[in-house]
């Protein structure tokens, strides 16, 4: 049965230490050479040479597609038209063409293949400015990466090939935020975006079982929901509660099935991170000085922006109902509580004064420290673990500074919090050890 | 052919129509357009990833009364149509400006859509992207006839705009 190898330097290593193993008789030459199949320690030298081609294919490629858009910048007028037309046309179809009968048809050659496939997607996007420029177009500067979002995406289906889908990802970041960030605020005249990539990038992730993508796409989807909710603060703490949401129940209802699993551990983090970071500054009394009723932020909210924003959160909600249903008893308590942060970042200032908030907050944040507590011990991981201390410490520290407190009541604080965190994480680390006794 | 080979294909094919699609309306209103000549006061940026470019700013970009509905704020690029006539010296001048398609457009007009950007309306012909080796002789026109630059654009029925020539004094500068 073949396992998944682990990492070249371990594999390295493993290979500088069988000979000394063997000459002092700790392995047999049979054990010794078993070994080296079983981790392919042979074949170290060629993996390296793979990677360091797939490295160099990879740079080339970016420098000659930055190479052909800086072309863009040197008008080459005394050509005409149709043949510039025809020239970046052709460049684009042959470095797609042969990257794919070198990689699909031939695969005599899969990675350059594939590199000059992706060199096809980069070098039509700067075709995108080449043909602007030729008819003397120019829109709004961030229109274009979505449409060469869109044409990466489309490539990346078409192949499998998860560098080009990463592309799109990016692009489409770009796309969203150079087009409502306005003076470090969004705006919400992108409120269809976020349901555009999850339509356009989560089936890949499906398909490719990619942990890059998953990663990449839930970054976008967090800072672009900023731009679904209207809202007067600085900080659109909705659009973050929303994304907790989304994001958790999405995580738990991964978790049932065997070929999804790869996404809940890392949708988990997101939501848990969102969620907190929404109530952490709501849990601050001067994030609420500007509160207005309900009926004045649905009137100066637009239609389509409401209609977004409830497709969103049924999407959201649907999800997390149907996540309740079968999970463990701690990932149910998250889901709650993440639930009723949602509820409580996006209603709460419409009925409760500033100070109530803020308090709710607190509180709010106080039960998610203590879920992480509770997680880091039953699932015996340092990470949770650490997030819960680092969560703690954040919270007292910042309600320390935010209230009029003396030097000494800081100071005290201060240092309860440094005695708190060795003491914490010693007996953490002695429970773990604990455990791990234990299991053996 | 494979099935994987022809949903690459079709993902191509989609790339060369977003390519095609990005000139799209320059290239109908070239083809089917109506020629007119409007006046224009330049202003000549470096801009480094699409190189040299003149910003074209035309007397039409300025309107002085927009029809619009009843209280309705116009909100940044938003769509507004623009009626043309022609005055002296067969340049086009705005005779009025519309939130809508204009219901009745006389035989001797024209209507150009554009987008209205706070103080002013951009048509998509506000760019001419100058060679870098005619920069310096495209500046030193312009810095002497910043009074006296006329472009001549064609206008379909759809109101889309392609920019054709640029006349800096006696000097023309094709598209």
């Amino acid at each position: 049965m073949s396992a998944k190898l682990p990492s070249a330097r371990f594999r390295r290593q493993l290979k500088e230490q069988l000979p000394i193993l063997e000459s002092e008789g700790l392995l047999s030459p049979q054990q010794t050479q078993s070994l080296t199949g079983r981790y392919r320690l042979d074949a170290l030298s060629a993996e390296a040479t793979h990677f360091l081609l797939m490295a160099i294919y990879i740079i080339s490629s970016v420098l000659i597609a930055i190479g052909v858009i800086s072309f863009v910048a040197a008008h080459w007028r005394d050509i005409p038209a149709n043949i510039k037309l025809a020239a970046i046309f052709g460049i684009m179809l042959a470095a797609h063409g042969t990257g794919f009968y070198l990689w699909q048809i031939r695969q005599s050659h899969p990675r350059l293949g594939h590199t000059l496939v992706l060199l096809g997607t980069l070098i039509f996007g700067a075709n995108i400015g080449l043909v602007a420029q030729i008819f003397h177009i120019r829109g709004n500067p961030f229109d274009m990466f979505l449409a060469w979002s869109i044409g990466a995406i489309a490539v990346g289906y078409a192949v499998r090939s998860v560098p080009n889908a990463a592309a799109a990802v990016i692009l489409a970041g770009i796309y969203a935020v150079g087009n409502t960030i306005d003076n470090f605020r969004f705006s919400s005249e992108l409120s269809w975006f976020p349901l555009l990539a999850i339509a356009l990038f989560v089936p890949f992730i499906y398909v490719s079982r990619s942990k890059v993508l998953l990663w990449l796409t839930l970054l976008l989807l967090t800072i672009t929901m900023h731009g679904v909710i209207n809202d007067e603060r600085e900080w659109a703490l909705q659009g973050f509660a929303l994304s907790g949401l989304l994001f958790f129940s999405w995580g738990t209802v991964s978790q049932n099935f065997e070929s999804t699993r790869f996404i809940s551990s890392t949708a988990w983090a997101f939501g848990v991170t969102v969620a907190s970071i929404s109530t952490y500054f709501c849990s601050f009394k001067l994030m609420h000085h500007n509160e207005s009723g309900f009926d004045s932020w649905l009137q100066s909210s637009s239609t389509t922006t409401l209609c977004w924003m409830g497709m969103l959160s049924v999407l959201a909600v649907s999800l997390w109902v149907v996540s309740l249903i079968r999970c463990d008893r701690l990932i149910r308590l998250f889901g709650i509580l993440i639930a009723i942060i949602f509820a409580a970042v996006v209603s709460l200032r419409w009925f409760m004064p500033a100070y109530a908030i803020a308090f709710t907050a607190n509180v709010l944040l106080l039960l998610m420290i203590v879920l992480l507590f509770s997680a880091s011990f039953t699932y015996e991981d340092r990470r949770i673990f650490w997030a819960a201390v680092a969560l703690a410490i954040l919270l007292i520290v910042s309600r320390t500074l935010e209230y009029e407190t003396g030097l000494m009541v800081k100071a005290a604080v201060f240092v309860a919090c440094g005695v708190g965190l060795m003491v914490g994480g010693v007996l953490f680390e002695r429970f773990l050890k604990s455990r791990r006794t234990l299991h053996e | 052919m494979n099935k994987k080979a022809i949903w690459f294909v079709l993902a191509v094919l989609l790339q060369t129509l977003i390519l095609i699609l990005v000139p799209a309306r320059q290239v109908h209103a070239r083809l089917t357009g109506k020629e007119i000549t409007v006046k224009t006061a330049p202003v000549d940026p470096y801009d480094f990833l699409s190189g040299y470019h003149v910003i074209l700013s035309y007397d039409i970009s300025r309107l002085p009364v927009i029809e619009r509905e009843p209280s309705e704020e116009k909100p940044r690029l938003s769509t507004v149509y623009v009626v043309l006539r022609q005055d002296v010296d067969n340049i086009w001048v705005v005779d009025s400006a519309h939130n809508r398609w204009p219901d009745e457009v006389g035989a001797d007009k024209i209507v150009i859509k554009g987008r209205y950007d706070r103080w002013r309306v951009l048509y998509g012909i506000e760019h001419y992207f100058v060679p870098e080796g005619k920069r310096s002789s495209i500046e030193h026109d312009l810095r002497n006839n910043r009074s006296d630059t006329c472009a001549d654009i064609k206008v379909d029925r759809f109101g889309n705009a392609a920019l054709i020539r640029l006349r800096i004094g006696d000097t023309v500068y094709e598209y």
